[in-house]
């Protein structure tokens, strides 16, 4: 049971990390942060339905689109 | 940052690698936890980070493919350990061979790209090490 309730804290952590993430985006942000998912949904489609390779390699460019858009949202890099 | 984790766990997920799903999914967990110690104004206590590092050794053995299992979970404990201490030259150090494991790794994914991407963070890792550890630029 305990396990159960620290699972489940973990989960909020997370939950409330994203929606706090997302509500600090301007609407442009908004906006570029659905297009990225509807990309990925569009690439996942490509790799399961059409062609694993292609559709996997696509994936790979919306990383590190998402690696991009990350080194301009955080002000000091590594 | 968790998004592009997704996008790497579905990739891993088509190319069959189990140890990375496993790897992306506990990733975000500990970014969310590392994020919430950040926002208390807190450090991770070292139970957490040991928890974290358990997790990781214990991953390659239950996951076990081939050889290059190893690469993903070595990645990720040197880059946890990496962010949790203090010194920025250690940081950078340790993100350096994470991101270098994580060329391998995604290369004997099949994930070509994602290997772009890790290599473009190598570079990055060695500008900063050159720039502030060596030259001591600010």
């Amino acid at each position: 049971m305990r396990i159960i309730r620290i699972v489940k804290t973990e989960v909020m952590v997370v939950v409330t990390a994203v929606a706090d993430w997302f509500k600090s985006l301007t609407s442009k942000a908004k906006l570029t942060a659905l297009l990225l998912a509807v990309l990925t949904l569009i690439s996942a489609s490509v790799a399961l339905f059409i062609d694993s390779f292609i559709g996997v390699q696509m994936l790979g460019i919306i990383a590190i689109a998402l690696g991009v858009i990350m080194i301009f949202q955080t002000k000091e890099g590594c | 940052m968790a998004n592009m984790f997704v996008v790497l766990g579905i990739q891993y997920a088509i190319t069959d690698r189990t140890t990375g799903v496993v790897l992306a999914i506990l990733i975000i967990v500990r970014n969310g936890i590392f994020l919430w110690y950040a926002k208390k104004g807190k450090k991770p206590s070292l139970p957490v980070l040991l928890g974290t590092i358990g997790v990781l050794l214990v991953i390659p053995v239950l996951t076990w493919q081939d050889v290059f299992s190893i690469f993903g979970p070595a990645a990720t404990i040197a880059i946890t350990w990496g962010t949790w201490q203090n010194k920025m030259s250690r940081t950078r150090k340790s993100v350096l061979f994470g991101k270098i494991c994580m060329v391998v790794f995604n290369l004997a994914s099949g994930m070509f790209t994602a290997a772009i991407g890790s290599f473009i963070e190598v570079v990055a890792a060695i500008i900063a090490i050159i720039k502030k550890d060596v030259l001591k630029q600010e």
